[in-house]
Parts: C-alpha cells; sequence; structure tokens
C-alpha cells in the first residue's frame, strides 16, 4: 500500500456508517421512535427558549465581546480540549486497535489524524456558527457581537485545533497515546470511610474511582473558561471565587451522575445472576450519589452564598439539587439494564416538569412524587 | 534458509514492570511453535512487540529478514497477526472485514483459499453478517481468518483454540499443519490448551516471568508423544515446580 494512501479506517467508518443505517431501516419502528423523541426533546428546548425572558444570552455574548482575550481564549481552549481528545482516541484505535498488526504506513495515521482534526475544527466552528446564530435570531442588539464573536472564533478554533493535533501526535509518536485514561486512575485525595463499610461497598468504591478517572482525565475541566463569560470586568473576588466553585461543583456532579450511572448499570449485568435483593441493591448503588449530592448541594449553597443570592434562592437551590438527584437515580435503577433510554427518559421528562411550570408552577411539585414512586416501582421488576 | 522470525536480546518494561527480559528466539518456513508459560508471563507483550504494537525497550525483532525497527511496513507485510477478537468492528460484517484486509494487503480480492477455510470452520453463513451479532466462537474464526489472508510467512496466533467448537478447532489444526509442513510459513502459537498443541508442534519455548527458560525441540515432544504416561502439560508443570 503507497505511503500517501488514506487510511483504511476511513473505509472502515463509511462501511459502519452504511450498515448501521442500514440495520435502523431494518428496525424501523424503534429507530423512528428514537429519533422521535431526541426530535421531540429538541423541539421542546426550542420551545422553551422562545419562552426566556429578556436578550440574556445576547448581553452573555455582548460582554464576551467586550474581553476580546477571553474570547480567543475561551474559543481555542475548547478547540484544543475537544480536537485532543479526538485525535489521541484515533491514535489509541490505529494503534492499539484492530489496524495495529496491519501493515499501513505511520505516514497514514499521521494524515488520518490532520483530516480528522482538520473536520473536527470545520464542524465545531460550523455547530458555533449556527447556534451564534440561533442565539442572533432571539437577540436584540445581536449586530453589536454577531461578527465580531464569528471572526474571533474562525481565529481560535483553528489555532486550538493545529495546537491540539501538534500535542496528540508529539505524544503519540512517544507511544503514549494511553497515558490519560491509565493515569487518571489512581486512589482519590481524601479517603472517606464511611464508604467504605456496610455490604456491597465496592460498588460505591468503584463509582468514586470511576468519577475520579473521569474528572482528572480533564473531559470537562475546559468547560470552566466559559465561566469567565459571566464575570463583567470589576467583578469582586467573593463573588467570582463563588461563581468558580458553583461551576466546579456542578460540573463534577455532573460527572460524578454519569460515572456513577454507568457503574449502577454494569454492576447490574454482574449482579444478574447473583442472589441479591433489590432493595439491597439500591442501598449499594445508592451510597456515592448520596455523598456527591450532598457535596454538591452544600459546596453549591456556599457559593451561592458567597455571590450575595437571596436567603431563599439557597436552600431552594440545595432542594433542587437533591431532588433532581434522586430522580435521576430512580430512572437510573428503572433502567439498569438499558442506560442510554434512561438518560433519554430523564432528559425528556425534565422537559416535561419545565412545560408543566409554565402551565402552573405547582404542577411538577404534585407530579414529582407520583413520577418518583412509579419509577421506582417499575424499578423493583426491571 | 533465512529465519522467518529472528529475535534478539528483546526487553520490554512496562514502567518500572519489566515484562519481557533479554528474549531471543528464532524460527524457520516449516516449523510449528507453541509458546507456553504461566499467566502473566509476557507471551502477549512478545506476540504484541513482535505486531509491532508495542515497541520493545530494547532488543530486535526481524521478520522475514527484514527488521521492523528499519522498515515496519515491509516487515508486517511477511506477518500474518490473528485479531483479537473484542477489537473487531462491531458494524460491519465478515465478509467486509476480509475485503478490508485483503486490500490492506495487497491481494487485491479476497483470495479463494479462505472462502474455503470460512467454509470448513463453518463461518461461510455468518460472512455477511454483522459483527455484533456473532459468538465468541465465531469472532475468533473470523480473527484467525483475518490473519491468514495472503498467507504471509510468519503466523502468530493468540490462543487461537479459545471459543472454537471442536470441528473448527480441527480444522483450523489441519490448515495450519499443511501449510507448515508444505514449508510456506512458521507458525508462533500463544497457548494454554497443551495437551492439543503437543500433538502438532514441532517447537515448544516455555517463557516464565518474561524470560525463556526451557525448549522442547521435535524430538523431546516425539519422546513425550510416545508415552501415554506423559505430556507436554506435565513436563511444562515440572518445569515451573523447579524453580526456586
Amino acid at each position: 500500500m503507497p505511503a500517501t494512501t488514506l487510511h483504511p479506517w476511513f473505509t472502515e467508518q463509511a462501511l459502519s456508517a452504511r450498515n448501521r443505517i442500514r440495520f435502523a431501516r431494518q428496525r424501523l419502528p424503534e429507530t423512528l421512535a428514537l429519533t422521535g423523541a431526541w426530535v421531540l426533546i429538541a423541539g421542546l428546548f426550542g420551545y422553551l427558549w422562545t419562552y426566556l425572558d429578556g436578550d440574556w444570552p445576547g448581553l452573555l455574548l455582548q460582554n464576551l465581546k467586550r474581553q476580546p482575550a477571553l474570547a480567543l481564549l475561551l474559543f481555542t481552549s475548547t478547540a484544543f480540549v475537544l480536537t485532543r481528545y479526538f485525535v489521541l482516541w484515533l491514535c489509541r484505535e490505529l494503534r492499539y486497535g484492530w489496524w495495529g498488526p496491519t501493515p499501513v504506513a505511520e505516514r497514514s495515521r499521521t494524515v488520518a489524524a490532520r483530516w480528522l482534526a482538520l473536520a473536527l475544527a470545520l464542524g465545531l466552528w460550523l455547530a458555533l456558527a449556527l447556534l451564534l446564530s440561533g442565539i442572533a435570531w432571539q437577540a436584540i442588539y445581536w449586530r453589536r457581537w454577531y461578527v465580531p464573536l464569528l471572526e474571533l472564533s474562525a481565529l481560535g478554533i483553528p489555532l486550538g485545533a493545529a495546537l491540539a493535533l501538534w500535542s496528540a501526535l508529539r505524544r503519540a509518536a512517544r507511544g503514549d497515546e494511553a497515558r490519560t485514561r491509565s493515569h487518571a486512575h489512581g486512589k482519590p485525595l481524601i479517603p472517606i470511610h464511611l464508604l467504605e463499610r456496610g455490604a456491597l461497598a465496592e460498588v460505591a468504591t468503584w463509582q468514586r474511582l470511576e468519577t475520579v478517572a473521569h474528572w482528572r482525565a480533564g473531559g470537562a475541566a475546559w468547560a470552566l473558561a466559559f465561566v469567565g463569560v459571566l464575570m463583567p470586568a470589576g467583578t469582586a473576588w467573593t463573588s467570582m471565587a463563588g461563581l468558580i466553585l458553583l461551576a466546579v461543583t456542578l460540573i463534577w456532579f455532573a460527572i460524578a451522575l454519569k460515572a456513577s450511572t454507568f457503574v449502577l448499570a454494569a454492576f447490574a449485568e454482574i449482579a444478574a445472576p447473583l442472589p441479591i435483593r433489590f432493595a439491597q441493591f439500591v442501598r449499594a448503588t445508592a451510597r456515592f450519589p448520596l455523598l456527591a449530592t450532598l457535596w454538591a448541594a452544600g459546596s453549591g449553597a456556599l457559593a451561592l452564598w458567597a455571590q450575595g443570592a437571596p436567603a431563599g434562592f439557597v436552600p431552594g437551590y440545595a432542594g433542587g439539587v437533591a431532588a433532581l438527584a434522586l430522580y435521576q437515580f430512580a430512572i437510573a435503577q428503572r433502567y439498569r439494564h438499558a442506560p442510554g433510554r434512561g438518560w433519554l427518559r430523564f432528559a425528556f421528562e425534565l422537559l416535561v416538569a419545565i412545560g408543566a411550570g409554565m402551565i402552573h408552577p405547582a404542577l411538577p411539585f404534585a407530579l414529582y412524587p407520583l413520577m418518583l414512586a412509579r419509577h421506582f416501582w417499575r424499578a423493583r421488576s426491571a | 534458509m533465512e529465519p522467518v522470525l529472528q529475535i534478539e536480546a528483546l526487553s520490554h518494561s512496562y514502567g518500572e514492570r519489566r515484562a519481557l527480559s533479554d528474549v531471543n528466539l528464532s524460527l524457520r518456513r516449516g516449523e510449528f511453535m507453541a509458546l507456553i508459560g504461566p499467566n502473566g508471563s509476557g507471551k502477549t507483550t512478545l506476540m504484541r512487540c513482535l505486531a509491532g504494537v508495542l515497541k520493545p525497550s530494547a532488543g530486535r525483532i526481524a521478520i522475514d529478514g527484514i527488521a521492523l525497527a528499519d522498515d515496519m511496513l515491509a516487515a508486517k507485510q511477511r506477518l500474518g497477526y490473528a485479531v483479537d477478537p473484542v477489537l473487531l468492528p462491531d458494524a460491519l460484517t465478515g465478509d467486509q472485514c476480509l475485503k478490508l484486509f485483503a486490500e490492506v494487503r495487497g491481494t487485491g480480492a479476497v483470495p479463494k483459499d479462505m472462502f474455503e477455510l470460512a467454509e470448513a470452520l463453518a463461518f461461510a453463513p455468518w460472512l455477511h453478517e454483522p459483527v455484533e451479532r456473532y459468538s465468541l466462537g465465531t469472532r475468533q474464526k473470523l480473527g484467525i481468518l483475518l490473519g491468514l489472508i495472503g498467507t504471509p510467512p510468519l503466523l502468530v496466533l493468540d490462543e487461537p483454540m479459545n471459543g472454537l467448537d471442536p470441528v473448527s478447532a480441527y480444522e483450523l489444526k489441519q490448515y495450519l499443519v499443511g501449510l507448515v509442513r508444505q514449508g510456506r510459513v512458521g507458525v508462533l502459537l500463544a497457548t494454554h490448551a497443551l495437551e492439543v498443541a503437543e500433538r502438532f508442534i514441532t517447537r515448544a519455548e516455555l517463557l516464565v516471568e518474561g524470560r525463556l527458560t526451557r525448549e522442547w525441540n521435535s524430538e523431546q515432544l516425539a519422546v513425550i508423544r510416545a508415552d501415554p504416561s506423559h505430556s507436554l502439560e506435565q513436563a511444562m508443570v515440572e518445569e515451573l515446580r523447579r524453580k526456586p
């Protein structure tokens, strides 16, 4: 095979995509139902978007445009993290995957990585342009920020992607592509003995280690850059610290819930042939999410207090976090053998709750215990 | 005749842990060698170094006279490496996988003998099914077929009998033994199925803690085979127990 030929991985991806479409057509009702559900969720989001009061997304973007260095950093870092993650993933696939022992030129791998970085940069810029256009469509003073931000992103995204490509290829040349994930594993900084006691304590430890691995892999740290957008010049340091703490808390909490749900589903597979009662299973899988929720509620409440949020808002936030986590946990239990469908259901019901709140503010509160009980009831026989 | 595989002073470490230490090995066409040893002895690491997936910390590997470090592409053209069943792409069909590999190996179409072997292994009915519908044994068959495409002079197979039904395992052994007897290939087989392997291999090497500690040549294997009260498995266990 000539050294400059495109890597056969691209052919594999094209064939895979074609086959997946063919399989989806063979299971038409299931495909239509799943696609319809996601379209419905997206539609509901769009509908709710039009109900937002004022022009706050426009104002945020106007604020971002006033700080071009920060905006450039934001676009560059987003493109850098995204591109580096996927290019390293591709390098791992091509070296350690089924293509590893095949006679494909090393140069083809580099070329494949370049094409991927280019496609990612282009895709990211198009997605951002689409998002900005959507916001501009609703915004009042869109002329003040729309074109400058598009220009800054057109500069920052290719720069970030190019830096990421260089960095990822350098690491791949050292045969070090797999480092991120393997190095992310390890002991958490603080031992929590409470998690290590009781029956099936290893499940909570597993959930915690999975969260630590995801957190240390840096998959979400870049989102912190967005916090900068929310800070106008001259923000008080307590307020700034509060905002950063809130962002860190929410990002960590999202990772913890996702990792806990992943472990819950994996443990459900392992536990299927074992004589474990449902209550035992729930207790084993609830301990770490419960602790994570307490931390997210406490730390977030502290962050809000530092920002000078009204007194009633702080317990409201903590209660909201706890209610949301409990609801997600109930759905995760019910769909423990199909976690993908669980997330779909959670997103859908969250939107339904917001929609119901628009009809009458008390409606979500009335529906909540009923739906929660129903999910737990169905989870018993899942 | 030039050895089809020549390994000189090969060492590999994972961080501080040494997986292979000063391994020297040579294999010729017409030889069927089993690499045996306990779990964690370094067999898979050695295989992955041969496949160019891992870059060894030290030493030299040459396939059919071509050093991997000098011309990896040319060396890999002479290597047939059975694909690990878990690495197969779920969305592709067996037929598509074979065509892709045939293209990469430069044989154009999938060679006719691969379809004959697929038939013998009872894999033919699965050719147009996606890999995600395969059982472990069916995946294993596809992995082996992919490694054999184009019949490169060095065949490296890691536990190829895992999950295979008795008829398929028999057919595969017959096929490999046929290639070896014709002098077309040299086969390196990592296996724990010693009672099966001892019947058709021509050489066995014992790898313990990353070092080759013992070799059984064809004469010694013939002696083991001739004595019903003795086996390669027993010989290996005795060898391992002798270690301090």
